[in-house]
């Protein structure tokens, strides 16, 4: 069984000092990095924006100025010729 | 016969009134308390049981461990004496009911859990990993661990569920069967007797030992958290 006598035989350097599969310590950290990589995955997927790339496109295109005036230009347009159609 | 065969694991009740709290604390009456130093033959005998599990049970725990000495002697004795109730004819058992095990699984195991916890977190946090696991395993095996620790208290709980109901729903098919062969063929009626005494015997003794198996259970989840 591991414990505070059995730890002692190991001897590691670098991050292996704190994330391993052997001390007390070093299981309590990777049992911890593994469960806070499942909760940052999980608040990516959460966070992470529902539109897709093409949508995107369209909302930005169609917030643009110049799509704007085109649409003005249009409505213009179709104001002129329903006139000419009424005369 | 379908209808008659499920009939025995319904909630009873007596003038519309349900009587399963009077029918759970029915088995507190057998064990009378003791009043003096040298007692009746009865109590005397269950002294004697009582401290002959309770020595062999508590063997194994530290003096944190030992403070659940009631808990678990209670929880054996109820559990053992239900079940061994419950093989009268005609009576209702509450170890067939889920909602009662696991009534008395969740709050001992969150017991225990919670105990290992506060007094020994980093030990508690570091058996969701075994030792010696290579690196590219180590965080299935975290899932994996963490799965196994919440599935505890279910499998305690179905587990005494599946072995009493099981127990019970043979018995009466059994019994029926015997029935059933009275007229048909008295050879084979007094064969299907025969099973059903043997199986009766066996569902005192699973009786005992699901009882049994429950409070050790309990007591080795407690006996890794202290």
């Amino acid at each position: 069984m591991a414990g505070p006598e059995t730890d002692a035989q190991f001897h590691f350097t670098g991050i292996k000092k704190y994330f391993n599969s052997y001390i007390l310590t070093g299981r309590m950290n990777c049992v911890l990095a593994t469960y806070g990589g499942i909760a940052l995955m999980i608040l990516y997927f959460k966070l992470r924006s529902k539109k897709t790339p093409a949508m995107k496109a369209t909302l930005t295109w169609t917030s643009s100025v110049k799509f704007r005036c085109l649409e003005k230009l249009m409505s213009t347009h179709h104001a002129i010729l329903n006139l000419y159609n009424k005369l | 016969m379908n209808e008659n065969l499920f009939a025995s694991f319904a909630a009873p009740s007596m003038m519309g009134l349900p009587i399963v709290v009077l029918i759970v604390m029915f088995p507190s009456i057998l064990f009378p308390t003791p009043s003096r130093l040298i007692n009746n033959r009865l109590i005397s005998i269950q002294q004697w049981l009582i401290q002959l599990t309770s020595k062999q049970m508590l063997a194994i725990h530290n003096q944190k461990g030992r403070t659940w000495a009631l808990m678990l002697m209670s929880l054996i004795l109820f559990i053992g004496s239900t079940n061994l109730l419950g093989l009268l004819p005609h009576s209702f058992t509450p170890t067939t009911q889920l909602s009662m095990n696991l009534g008395m699984a969740i709050p001992l195991w969150a017991g225990t859990v919670i105990t290992g916890f506060r007094y020994k977190t980093k030990v508690s946090l570091a058996h969701f990993l075994p030792q010696g696991t290579p690196l590219p395993l180590i965080p299935m095996l975290v899932v994996i661990e963490t799965i196994s620790l919440f599935i505890q208290p279910m499998a305690l709980a179905v587990r005494l569920t599946a072995n009493i109901t099981a127990g019970h729903l043979l018995i009466h098919l059994i019994g029926g069967a015997t029935l059933a062969l009275i007229n048909i063929s008295a050879t084979t009626a007094f064969i299907t007797f025969i099973i059903l005494i043997l199986l009766t015997i066996l569902e005192f003794a699973v009786a005992l030992i699901q009882a049994y198996v429950f409070t050790l259970l309990v007591s080795l989840y407690l006996h890794d958290n202290t």
